[in-house]
């Protein structure tokens, strides 16, 4: 198990670095002179020769490529190239509000997609197991920015119930939480379906499993297999796809940062590429890819700790 | 030369995701008891007065410091005292000024003095600071200081555009001299050491919200009428229109495409109000591509062009056409366009060019207004049989695609939309498409030996008569080159809770700290 | 892992047909699907207009008998759009899972035949492509190249070509040691054949069921990349573009968000249903986690 671990570790790190070069490597091809545009029209050749050098930009790619982790390895990701704020202090702004945002999505998703289900593995094939599966597609059928257009526009423009933007008061945390609800709903609103649809398919699987059909035949009642057996088995591979879920949220929450006005990682790091601030592009992207690594890595670390057959197998 | 409205397009090289037409960075409010509450199309960057970045950091550093003078606000373009008590011009070359006694700098700094009014202009016009505009003090030779609140500014050589933007602009602000020497290479970005405006920053939450108090110390005479200011920084039109309609501010912007739309609907506790911009807007041509190379092809593309739908297309009715780059009510407004549309003759124009079946490429940003004009531009030369493929693109390249040092772009732009910010004087509007200028941001690489010697002695001609014939005819050289369709100088608008009095300059920018009630 | 899939037995679909068209839903959502690719291919022909046809006089006119569903800010017909957008989304989804699953079906049964330290590399990339954010790829992609449908296609492809890999990758591991893979090894045949014939019959099924359940993925992520003006450029109707028109203009018409909205849902509910069903039917292990 131990070993399993350093080994998931060890590529999960690997991964980390071969996206980051790759993302090195991009902000080295793609056209737009990072000078040009930090410095504006005014700027005098001398100007942008002086940032092009405090940048490091005249340098060959691999000398920049390693300055670059030189300095990540002591915690520096350089300085924002307009306002010479850290990045590091940038990350620290933006990470958690888009961290907070996918955790409530998801939780939310979770809390009605699980339930929801388990209800339709247990009623399969009744009309309201397809009726719920039928509103589970729909759910997932609808791209998360739709979700988000519609809810704005509903919510509060129309009823007003809800504030249109922003990330709520700063240091006050009722208004954060009102600000949280419109996005949160967005983001989650497709993984309702994803959770239902893949926790009745494994539900099912496992009611069919020789153990739990056992237990039936001991006259344990169905609502006790269900919740004590079955769905214990039945929540690993949901494990596996929240942890998937939660990182791959972090890029695409970038929507609904992006509609409702949210100061997260998405949105900056959008605006850095389209200003070609590369030191915030990098940093912000550096912090999801590692987030996302990560989350697959619990997630799988998280599975095989609590599968037996998984752990043999290892 | 320099214009001032680089802040503008600087900001339009910038931030990205905002920049479409409206741009000017009107401030969006709710005023809720004294509190206003504004919206800014970005967060600040650098509140330097030497240093903006755009538009977004100076509308906040203008209520914290003083100038000597100030823009006006209303309909009509001009100046008014502010620091100084007197100021005249008493030859082309020397300006003297008084101050207002008393004036004070906060954090104990003392009072403001003529030899930091020295040390602020001086320091603009010091090419070691390297200050982005420094060309709006390009004849400064230094400031007299005679005593502790008077002094003259004393120029090489007449500089027209003194009173219209350089004093009453960014290169005009006073910073604290005792404060900057304090610091590290005399440079500040967020945090000013002092400041001698009506407001403060009170607090900073990057991304989310700047929060302005009254300044305790602070005795210009007239009060501002606000306790605190909340500025947002929001940068999508759309999310601050959202955000005006759900109440969460008192004066935004809006797009101009929204514009028809809340008029016809009316908004019951709120008003609305327009505003002709500075901006420019054009169609350009790169006269060097060897597609264009011949100006009897640029003509007939310019009168294929209908620009009355592509306005109508990309602003909605809310434009109006323009007749060159320098807009109505500043020196040099030119009355009328050369050419008009005329598709038949375009036509016949480029057979005669055997110039038939030509296939081009337009660059454009891509905004939605971009997009929309782009198309019916595509749709009027598929008339005359022209083929055009359209490439939008975002902010990053498009600002650097016709300059010649950040690659090999310029060489393959063909026709672009291009759209320049101003300020109010006619030099920031013809400084760019001077000879120096190509490849720079002359993108059409359009170079004329007299457009530039009109350009350098409208630079030095005080009488506004003579100076506006000079601009005049600079336009109608751009014209004539075939390489420019003026389009528009856009129009701004915003809308306000009927509870707020703003203080708007002529093109709509807020001068925030003027910001009153409704009576 | 994107994909997990238990041993069974090659689908014998055959026996499932009367099955599975005896459901109602089954049945609406081979409608849409076949609408779906019949609009795709012949959509343009029964447009009432030319999608390029500008008329301001009539912009933002709500639906009529002349325009259906209205017309846009341009005063161009918003059906005959609609129905040439299903082209690009057809395209785009056809051709960007066509190569993703060429791709993937290479990758991964190199990864799962081939050496150990080929594996771990190749895994080593799928993970990296599969951890970067797309919509940074395809920021990347566009600047450097330009907006065109093809960096679209490519777009979609690299960032859908993990799931595939990996798929067959993990069948290809468990079928590479059964006794009839190891006798054709002793029997001196070559691996190309091996693989050719013996692994990819065996291993390629459950890849039918992924399409079809990332056809509207793709078409999504298509509609996403539009949305943030990253997608096929202008004037091509791109139902992600048409939802981006309608969200800047959802103050003058709501008719442009519908319009575009509605066709993207049908779609991918279509997609979506029949896939699910095909799973049902054909190999009930199968799950497919999608992020």
């Amino acid at each position: 198990m131990w070993l399993y671990a350093l080994q998931r570790f060890g590529m999960a790190l690997l991964v980390c670095v071969l996206s980051v070069t790759v993302l090195f490597c991009i902000a080295y091809v793609i056209p737009g002179d990072p000078t040009a545009i930090a410095l504006g029209p005014r700027a005098t050749p001398e100007m942008r020769e002086a940032l092009r050098i405090r940048m490091g930009l005249g340098q060959p790619i691999y000398m920049q490529l390693y300055h670059f982790f030189s300095s990540l390895l002591r915690g520096d990701l350089g300085v924002d190239v307009w306002s010479n704020r850290p990045v590091i202090d940038i990350v620290k702004e933006t990470l958690p509000k888009t961290m907070i945002l996918a955790v409530t999505g998801l939780g939310w998703a979770a809390l009605i997609g699980i339930p929801l289900g388990c209800y339709s593995a247990v009623r399969r094939n009744k009309l309201d197991d397809r009726i719920i599966g039928i509103f589970s597609i729909a759910m997932i059928s609808t791209p998360s920015f739709l979700t988000a257009i519609y809810a704005l526009l509903v919510f509060a423009v129309t009823l007003n119930w809800l504030p249109a933007i922003g990330a709520g008061e700063p240091g006050n945390f009722g208004d954060q939480v009102v600000h949280l609800i419109l996005p949160a709903f967005a983001i989650g609103f497709a993984w309702v379906g994803y959770l239902s649809r893949l926790v009745r398919a494994t539900m099912l699987e496992v009611l069919n499993e020789t153990h739990i059909r056992f237990s039936r035949a001991f006259g344990l009642p169905e609502w006790k297999i269900t919740l004590k057996y079955a769905l214990k088995i039945a929540v690993l591979p949901t494990i596996t796809l929240l942890g998937m879920a939660y990182g791959g949220l972090l890029s695409s929450a970038v929507f609904a940062e992006i509609i409702f006005n949210r100061p997260g990682v998405g949105q900056s790091a959008l605006a850095a590429v389209n200003t070609r601030n590369y030191p915030v592009m990098m940093g912000l992207t550096l912090s999801t890819i590692f987030i996302f690594t990560m989350c697959t890595l619990i997630a799988d670390l998280l599975v095989a700790a609590l599968d037996p057959k998984i752990r043999k197998g290892l | 030369m320099k214009t001032l409205n680089l802040k503008r397009r600087h900001f339009l090289a910038g931030s990205a995701a905002t920049i479409g037409l409206g741009m000017v960075g009107l401030p969006t409010a709710w005023a809720e008891g004294k509190t206003l509450k504004i919206r800014n199309y970005a967060d600040i960057q650098n509140l330097d007065p030497a240093f903006n970045t755009a538009q977004a950091d100076a509308v906040i550093t203008d209520s914290l410091l003083l100038g000597l003078v100030r823009m006006k606000t209303g309909t009509e373009w001009g100046w008014e005292k502010e620091a100084a008590e007197e100021i005249e011009q008493v030859d082309p070359t020397h300006v003297r000024f008084k101050l207002k006694s008393g004036l004070k700098w906060s954090n104990g700094y003392g009072t403001l003095t003529a030899e930091d009014v020295k040390y602020s202009f001086e320091r603009v016009a010091n090419p070691k600071v390297q200050s982005p505009y420094i060309d709006d003090w390009a004849t400064l030779d230094h400031v007299e200081v005679h005593d502790e609140l008077s002094g003259t500014i004393v120029l090489k050589e007449p500089f027209a555009p003194l009173w219209t933007t350089t004093l009453p602009g960014w290169a005009g602000k006073i910073v604290s001299k005792a404060a900057m020497e304090k610091l590290p290479d005399q440079k500040f970005t967020t945090t000013m050491p002092a400041v001698s405006g009506p407001y403060m920053i009170k607090e900073w939450v990057p991304k989310q919200r700047l929060t302005l108090v009254r300044n305790p110390d602070y005795t210009g005479g007239e009060t501002a009428y606000y306790d605190q200011i909340e500025v947002y920084p929001i940068e999508d039109e759309k999310a601050a229109e959202i955000a005006f309609e759900s109440r969460d501010l008192d004066f935004t912007d809006i797009s101009l495409s929204s514009l028809k739309t809340y008029k016809d609907k009316g908004m019951q506790d709120a008003t609305i109000t327009e505003h002709p911009a500075l901006s420019y807007v054009w169609f350009g041509q790169n006269q060097e591509n060897p597609a264009l190379k011949d100006p009897k092809i640029r003509e007939a593309i310019q009168k294929a062009i209908d620009v009355n739908t592509v306005l109508d297309a990309a602003y909605f009715g809310a434009a109006t056409r323009a007749t060159g780059i320098i807009a109505p009510g500043l020196v040099g407004h030119r009355e009328a366009n050369l050419t008009n549309f005329d598709p038949d003759a375009a036509r016949e124009e480029l057979k005669a060019a055997g110039a038939e079946g030509l296939k081009l490429k337009l660059s454009f940003l891509n905004k939605a207004e971009w997009v929309a004009a782009a198309q019916v531009i595509q749709a009027n030369l598929a008339d005359v049989g022209v083929d055009v493929t359209l490439e939008p693109l975002d902010s990053g390249t498009f600002w650097t695609i016709g300059d010649e040092k950040s690659g090999n772009s310029w060489k393959d732009l063909q026709l672009l939309l291009g759209r320049f910010s101003m300020n109010p004087d006619p030099a920031w509007a013809t400084a760019w498409f001077t000879c120096k200028q190509v490849g720079v941001w002359d993108w059409e690489r359009f170079c004329s030996k007299e457009y530039d010697q009109l350009h350098e002695s409208g630079l030095r001609e005080l009488d506004p008569a003579k100076r506006g014939e000079m601009y005049v005819k600079m336009q109608d050289i751009m014209e004539k080159s075939g390489s420019y369709l003026f389009l528009t100088h856009e129009a701004t608008a915003a809308i306000y809770r009927n509870s707020v009095a703003p203080a708007l300059k002529p093109d709509g920018t807020a001068v925030l700290w003027r910001f009153g009630a409704a009576a | 892992m994107a994909v997990e899939q238990s041993q069974s037995a090659r689908p014998r679909l055959s026996m499932r047909i009367p099955e599975f068209f005896k459901d109602p839903v089954t049945v609406f959502a081979c409608c849409i699907v076949f609408a779906f690719f019949f609009l795709g291919f012949f959509g343009e022909y029964l447009a009432p207009y030319k999608i390029t046809m500008l008329d301001m006089a009539h912009r933002f006119a709500s639906p009529s008998a002349a325009h259906w569903f209205g017309t846009d800010n341009l005063g161009r017909d918003t059906f005959s759009r609609v129905l040439a957008g299903t082209r690009v989304a057809l395209t785009v989804s056809i051709l960007a899972i066509g190569a993703s699953v060429s791709c993937g079906i290479v990758l991964g049964l190199l990864a799962g035949y081939g050496p150990r330290w080929l594996d771990n590399l190749l895994m080593l990339l799928l993970d990296s492509i599969y951890s970067f954010p797309y919509i940074m790829l395809a920021l990347a992609a566009i600047t450097l190249f330009g907006s065109s449908q093809f960096i679209v296609v490519l777009v979609v492809a690299i960032t859908t070509m993990p799931t595939y890999a990996r798929l067959i990758r993990t069948s290809t591991l468990s079928v590479r040691n059964h006794e009839y893979i190891l006798a054709a090894r002793s029997m001196n045949i070559g691996h190309l054949q091996i693989v050719l014939r013996h692994i990819l019959p065996n291993v390629i099924g459950p890849v039918f069921i992924l399409v079809s359940m990332d056809i509207p993925v793709v078409i999504t992520v298509e509609a996403a990349l539009s949305f943030l003006g990253l997608g096929v450029p202008p004037p091509a109707p791109s139902w992600g573009r048409m939802l981006n028109d309608g969200y800047t203009l959802i103050r003058q018409t709501p008719w442009l968000v519908i319009a575009g909205g509605i066709p993207l849902m049908l779609t991918t509910l279509g997609f979506t249903l029949l896939g699910e069903k095909l799973r049902d039917v054909l190999d009930p292990k199968l799950q497919v986690r999608r992020a």
